[in-house]
């Protein structure tokens, strides 16, 4: 029989729904598998074995009792520590939050998804208030790369990541500030969806920055990804920010032929300071979708600077109190870059907000030519941890804080994404950004499906080295 | 340090500014907060490079 730890989330859907294999069964295998790996990934912070193991059985009742679970029957799912659940208190990645009182209730993306059938099974390891790219944690330990052990899984949400790609769960849920979905979904090659600004709620979780924060998925197939994203729409009235759009679901539409797309490679910014591998991906990517001219997007630099000044700033209002009072409480790489934000001169802040509304203009004007835009998600494939640069064009710059120069600039502007993992020739796999213009989830969701249909992008399970 | 900008800016910049602020910064953190400093500096000022049309509102937005 299969290893249900190993299956897909609409595997497993399928067959806990037709009753050949038991809810409990998928969970007690995932509960298995985590048990065996996580000493070694470091990607799961708390495993909730009693709750998942409740939730599996009461599907399994619904379903003896000829009652339909939902389309995630029985899958075992994980979230990202800033997620609140019930009887926890939610870390983000920190040492501080421990002092908070347990949660009292799930954030609502963890209700959408157990209402849908999936199985809570523990919460996530990640970079410090998800100010990281790479998931190197002072308090808690680095999170590893489950393709390399020595490698970082990327961040923020590395963990979450590094559970989907080592196949200890289908699904995770994330956060996407800066980058922290895109990233390590490159990192650990597996799909990430970061959707469009507003589109999901962040009812109930920690935020890092208002106007930057996005929650989205992981996969390790296009399919899952929607089935789990598609589960997750709709307004909620705790989030000020979540729009009041209708529940467009994307699920139905992944087989439609992508033909007759105008598909387009940003180059410049996105092109010059690429190393080989992110470079090599992109153009596979675009021989695949038939590219045509390449794009490019003026004053993205800016537009990436201005995210790296709004993210200081906002950060550093956010922790405020705890940076008076707890400065030594902090993961220190954190720390100082939120002090620094604390510094930063209003003006600068009041522009970077100006040139967000000018840069997203500029940006329409160019899905004017383009239907979906086409980027490298990383400069490189996952660095070694405590690797303290990495090369950028012909420098060699920090590494944490440079990991996301490519994503910095979409999530700027809001734009929704789904980053597809190449497993070429390399050792390690690395990710592409499928980018498509506002509220167009479903059209990157299909154009990444047909590229999974045609082999150019997957994510099969990382075995342990 | 980013060539850009002198270590001494940055710490003299870190001193004064928690100063005015009232965000002590403790000795041990003081030249990691400048090289910080100094990097975000190095953004801001790429920020401010963009001339932009007056009427460019900020995005933020409010409904009251």
């Amino acid at each position: 029989m299969t290893d249900p730890a190993r299956l897909d989330a609409s595997a497993i859907a399928t067959a806990v729904r037709n009753r050949r294999m038991s809810a409990e069964t998928v969970v007690r295998a995932a509960l298995e598998a985590i048990e065996r790996r996580n000493p070694a990934l470091n990607c799961f912070t708390d495993v909730l074995r009693d709750r998942a193991l409740e939730a599996a059985a009461s599907v399994d009742d619904r379903l003896s009792a000829g009652g339909d679970p939902g389309p995630l029957a029985g899958v075992p799912f994980g979230v990202k520590n800033l997620f609140d659940v019930r009887g926890l208190p939610t870390l983000a990645g920190s040492k501080i939050n421990r002092d908070l009182p347990p949660a009292r209730a799930d954030a609502v993306l963890v209700r959408r998804l157990e209402a849908a059938g999936a199985v809570l099974v523990g919460t996530q390891h990640m970079d410090e208030y998800a100010y990281g790219f790479t998931t190197e944690n002072s308090h808690y330990g680095p999170g590893r790369n489950p393709h390399d052990l020595a490698r970082v899984a990327g961040g923020s949400s590395g963990g979450s990541a590094a559970a989907v790609a080592a196949g200890l769960v289908p699904l995770s849920l994330a956060s996407d500030t800066n980058g922290s979905i895109r990233v390590p979904s490159s990192f650990c090659g597996i799909f990430g969806l970061k959707p469009t600004y507003g589109r999901l709620p962040r009812t109930a979780s920690f935020q890092f920055v208002h106007d930057l924060d996005h929650l989205g998925p992981f996969a390790r197939t296009v399919t899952d990804l929607a089935l789990c994203y598609d589960a997750q729409q709709g307004h909620d009235a705790g989030d000020p920010m979540c729009a009041r759009r209708p529940v467009e679901p994307a699920l139905p539409r992944l087989g439609e032929p992508i033909d007759g797309l105008r598909v387009s490679v940003l180059d410049g910014w996105f092109r010059d300071t690429a190393g080989p591998q992110a470079l090599d991906a992109v153009a596979t990517v675009a021989r695949a979708l038939q590219a045509g001219p390449d794009t490019t997007l003026a004053n993205a630099a800016e537009a990436r600077a201005a995210a790296f000044c709004i993210t200081a700033a906002s950060g550093a209002d956010l922790h405020m109190e705890n940076l008076k009072k707890r400065q030594a409480d902090f993961d220190p790489a954190v720390r100082d870059r939120l002090l620094a934000g604390a510094l930063l001169p209003a003006s600068v802040l009041v522009h970077a907000h100006r040139l967000r509304r000018w840069f997203r203009d500029q940006v329409a004007e160019a899905f004017r030519h383009a239907d979906i835009l086409i980027a490298p998600s990383t400069p490189c494939p996952a660095p070694l941890i405590g690797q303290p640069t990495i090369r950028l064009g012909a420098e060699e710059v920090p590494t944490r804080p440079n990991i996301g120069v490519y994503t910095q600039p979409i999530s700027f502007i809001g734009l929704p994404v789904v980053g597809v993992p190449v497993h070429g020739s390399e050792a390690l796999p690395i990710g592409v950004q499928i980018i498509a213009p506002p509220w167009q989830e479903q059209l990157a969701l299909r154009v990444a499906a047909h590229l999974e249909r045609i082999g150019v992008v997957g994510a099969p399970i990382a075995e342990a080295p | 340090m980013p060539p850009e900008i002198s270590e001494d800016d940055a710490l003299t910049a870190v001193d004064a500014m928690s100063r005015l602020i009232g965000l002590p910064i403790l000795p041990g953190h003081r030249a990691g907060v400048a090289l910080n400093l100094a990097r975000l500096m190095v953004q801001a000022r790429l920020v401010q490079s963009v001339v932009l049309p007056e009427e460019t509102e900020p995005a933020s937005v409010f409904t009251p």
